[in-house]
């Protein structure tokens, strides 16, 4: 089987699972249907894929190499979207929570698997289209612009990314003669001017910086986890990661733009990383700072582009995946939290372990897996980052490393004025439902699994982006 | 036999505790109920044979049975040049350390079985001290670097949970973070260290330090012993990082024997006997932990004269032993260094152990000797009443970093969080307050935690 046909495939549950989740059934039963099947597929997949002798060999094609962090997110994004979907809260808007959740899997899905940019410009506004609808007591409603900011930031990044695939196009159309759409051939372009190819490197980076919620682009993320359901909050931000990927083909397209300011970009961004540090350290609000958290680890995008080394760039698309996950189960411990006390915010101690013994472990360990824990895939691939980093950036290293040591304690003591002190408002036990800690069992097993087990992951993606250090060899 | 001695020592030291961990952790998870008896019993098992194999290891190198041993289980993973290697050293500086650990370990775990019957955070206290134990047996037998940080992590991650161990007190919470603030700070220094050193002598390992050292001349020992240096200073409690040890005496009184009486207290100190060839490589860094030392020496046997309660008064001669450790270490005494770090152990932990009861039978405790001695005699009165007075505020050290660091840093980061919601505020046109319910409403409306209600009544 292809890896087309496979993603055509899960693609396709997943759209399944979206209709099916609308329908009136009784509890929302059949979208969890689809999931265990696609997660066995996928794994399938992936065993076919391991055994496949193009992906041990060096790459010559762009859209081969692209098969292995595909196979990876495809799985990653899968599993956890299962997870969310267990998670989510029954009851009179649970239907409405698991379509968002799905809705967006399925989109990110479109959005990742695909090579057309035509298409992918098409799964980019789709998976907005929640952001305008609420579900009221008479039924999913029209509202219009909810989030002005999260849309005013989307707007840009749409079109910049319009702005440069439009000037490849032409340029390519121009230089080469070839009518193309094609991602892949727009990142193995050779012989467009400078000028060009500086330009739409600019907007590329612009627009992956506002989809990506980047210092300064950030506000609007902000601004939609301050106030959106994290029904569709959670699987927008654990979507970034597919982003990377799409980041990882645009590399090549603003080499000309890294020849000339890709230390200042990094050097800007991992001084955000301590930005948005010291933000999360200050933070009284529950989902900002949980937003502002995942900004740190959002930073690792202009490593990708800055770094050389094939160490680093390893690093950051398994430290993208390990996210992934980190901050999804992170999310979901904080709307489980919002669902049994109805806080927003907690600038004293409020006790809730006491009432929440096991959610409170689980929010203390998906937190500290977010800033790169000790035995999870976290701290392998920060280690790997950190040295992948060093090899010809290594002053620049210490900001980013600064910037994961605020983080952990900013979790730490976000914990202590939530979980501990003195219950005086919250007694009686809320702690977790059965499908709750499924769930969040689930997702620690493979940050755990596979952080005592990585090689399994980095292998396979280092042998990937070791030949993607070499200029692509498409041919047209 | 060598092999399995070996093996033995590392696994049950170091994965038999994360294994118990997992175990106990999963039980939790599924619900089931855990009596005390069987966590004791799971411990029991892990410390006893940790502590029989460092045992039966250490007396196989006495009597020349087996030689130090280098036990490397290939790499945990490898990308290009770099590899992290999986290496544990057996030798004359591991073997001693760990045999008190695991002697330690034991005895205060069988002391928290009693000291703690039946309070609600046994099992919590067991877990949080299984973790403990693991990362003790990474930093200690860690035969390189890496490995050493990853202890040194979980050792430092368990100590803060500890010190908020009684959770419904706000005090011991907040002191809590202090101390995990600390240390998150100072294993910058650690991780620096350990990416430098992969740059520089291409080996983190400790057992070829030597003869690579040897082997070429290196543009970064000082830099990268510096960084040592400074991590080891945040978890040894040296000055300028020594305020957060008097509040960790807020957790459970075996936590204060097995953390700062005995051995996370002395990790530092461990770090730098195992480095010692690349401190020894630069001229300025022996100086400068002798100095450390000495300083922090006097100000722990000053202010600690000046406090009433038995634990206070136990971390800050806690916290002026391990100067003098570390001005050994600077002297170049490791040897002596690791004697009086063993001693040392043995000595304060028996002594927080015995506090609670040592008041109960004496009733009172006499803190200074009746009568004038010869410091008295030789000090004038007017020095003696300026340092008292001083050794009552810390010499002002936590205060002068609070007020010149911590506060301007969260000053500035509530500036920018100000700044920042006036601008998405602006963007967003109009200020509506944060809601949890997809439906709009208030957060602390009612129905928005009809979900959880109607979910229990299912």
């Amino acid at each position: 089987m292809t890896l087309p046909s496979m993603i055509v495939i899960a693609l396709g549950l997943a759209l399944a699972t979206t209709a099916l989740s609308t329908l009136p059934a009784k509890g929302g039963r059949y979208s969890l249907s689809w999931s265990p099947l696609a997660i066995v597929f996928i794994i399938l997949a992936l065993l076919t894929g391991f055994s496949h002798p193009q992906l041990h060999a060096e790459k010559e094609a762009l859209a081969a190499g692209m098969d292995f962090p595909l196979l990876l997110f495809l799985c990653f994004l899968t599993f956890v979207g299962f997870g969310l979907n267990l998670i989510a809260p029954r009851g009179q808007h649970g239907r409405w929570h698991r379509f968002q959740i799905s809705f967006l899997c399925a989109t990110t899905i479109l959005f990742v698997a695909t090579a057309d940019t035509r298409v992918m410009l098409g799964a980019w506004i789709l998976s907005l289209v929640p952001t305008f609808l609420d579900d009221t007591e008479g039924g999913v409603k029209w509202r219009g612009i909810q989030y002005p900011a999260f849309f005013a930031y989307q707007i840009l990044s749409l079109s910049m990314f319009i702005v440069a695939i439009a000037i490849l196009h032409t340029e390519i159309e121009t230089t080469q003669g070839l009518l193309t759409y094609n991602i892949h051939h727009f990142a193995a372009q050779l012989m467009i001017p400078e000028t060009s190819s500086f330009i739409a490197g600019g907007a590329l980076v612009v627009a992956v910086f506002a989809r990506q919620g980047l210092f300064p682009f950030h506000a609007g993320v902000v601004s939609l986890a301050s106030r959106a359901p994290m029904s569709y909050t959670i699987p927008y931000l654990v979507s970034q990661s597919g982003f990377l990927l799409f980041a990882m083909l645009g590399k090549h397209v603003v080499k000309d733009l890294l020849e000339h300011g890709g230390g200042a970009i990094y050097a800007f961004s991992a001084a955000s990383a301590i930005y948005f540090a010291l933000l999360t350290l200050v933070q009284t609000n529950i989902r900002r700072f949980w937003v502002y958290l995942t900004r740190i680890g959002s930073t690792l995008v202009p490593v990708f582009y800055a770094a050389a080394h094939h160490t680093a760039t390893t690093g950051v698309l398994l430290s993208s995946l390990a996210l992934l996950v980190s901050v999804a189960g992170f999310g979901a411990t904080i709307w489980m939290v919002e669902r049994r006390t109805g806080l927003t915010t907690c600038a004293q101690e409020q006790g809730l372990a006491q009432s929440m013994p096991i959610l409170s472990g689980m929010f203390l360990i998906f937190g500290i897996c977010c800033v790169n824990a000790p035995l999870t895939l976290g701290f392998v691939t920060e280690d790997l980052l950190l040295h992948g980093v060093m090899e010809n950036m290594p002053m620049q290293a210490i900001p980013m490393l600064i910037g994961f040591a605020i983080g952990g304690i900013a979790v730490y003591r976000f914990y202590t004025k939530l979980f501990l002190g003195k219950a005086e408002f919250f007694t009686g036990k809320r702690d977790l439902f059965h499908r709750e800690r499924i769930g969040l069992a689930m997702m620690l097993a493979v940050l755990i699994c596979l952080g005592l087990v990585p090689r399994a992951l980095i292998q396979p993606t280092a042998a990937l982006t070791n030949a993607k250090a070499a200029p692509p060899l498409v041919e047209f | 036999m060598h092999d399995f001695l070996s093996s033995g020592t590392v696994i049950t030291t170091t994965c038999l505790p994360l294994l118990i961990f997992s175990v106990l952790g999963g039980m939790v998870l599924c619900k089931r109920q855990i009596s005390e008896q069987f966590v004791i019993r799971m411990t029991s098992l892990c410390t006893m044979t940790g502590f029989f194999f460092a045992l039966t290891a250490s007396f196989a190198v006495l009597l020349g049975l087996q030689t130090s041993t280098v036990w490397d289980l290939g790499t945990w993973y490898d990308i290009g040049d770099y590899h992290f290697h999986l290496v544990f050293v057996l030798d004359w500086i591991s073997l001693p350390a760990l045999l008190t650990a695991t002697f330690l370990i034991g005895i205060v775990g069988h002391f928290s079985s009693r000291y703690l019957h039946r309070d609600n955070g046994f099992l919590r206290f067991f877990l949080i001290y299984l973790l403990f134990s693991a990362g003790m047996g990474f930093v200690i037998l860690g035969g390189n670097l890496d490995l050493v940080f990853l202890g040194w992590e979980l050792v430092g991650f368990s100590s803060a949970l500890l010190i908020g161990f009684y959770q419904a007190r706000v005090s011991p919470v907040r002191n809590g973070v202090q101390a995990f603030s600390y240390y998150r700070i100072c294993d910058l220094g650690l991780l620096l260290a350990a990416a430098i050193w992969h740059e520089e002598l291409q080996t983190t390992t400790f057992a070829t330090l030597d003869h690579v050292l040897s082997n070429g001349s290196y543009i970064a020992p000082t830099f990268l012993g510096a960084a040592l240096v400074f991590a080891a200073m945040g978890k040894s409690a040296q000055i300028p990082f020594s305020s957060w040890l008097p509040r960790a005496m807020e957790g459970p009184t075996p936590s204060s024997a097995i953390f700062y009486g005995a051995l996370s207290v002395h990790a530092g100190a461990y770090l730098l006997i195992r480095s010692e060839p690349i401190l020894q490589t630069s001229q300025t860094l022996p100086v400068a932990i002798v100095l450390i030392g000495i300083t922090t020496s006097l100000y722990a046997t000053i202010v600690g004269r000046t406090r009433h309660d038995v634990k206070s008064t136990l971390a800050y001669a806690a916290m002026a032993q391990v100067g003098l450790i570390f001005v050994e270490i600077g002297l170049g005494f490791e040897t002596l260094a690791l004697c009086h770090l063993i001693g040392h152990s043995l000595f304060r932990s028996w002594q927080f152990l015995r506090a609670p009861s040592f008041l109960h039978e004496y009733k009172e405790l006499k803190l200074s000797p009746s009568g004038t001695t010869w410091l008295n005699r030789a000090i004038p009165h007017s020095l003696q009443t300026w340092a008292y007075r001083q050794a009552l505020t810390d010499f002002h050290l936590e205060s002068a970093i609070s007020a010149f660091i911590i506060k301007p840093f969260f000053a500035v980061g509530r500036f920018l969080d100000r700044l920042e919601q006036r601008w998405t505020d602006r963007i967003d046109g109009s200020h509506r307050p944060y809601t949890n319910s997809p439906r709009g409403l208030p957060a602390d409306s009612p129905t928005t935690i009809t979900s959880y209600h109607k979910e229990q009544l299912r």
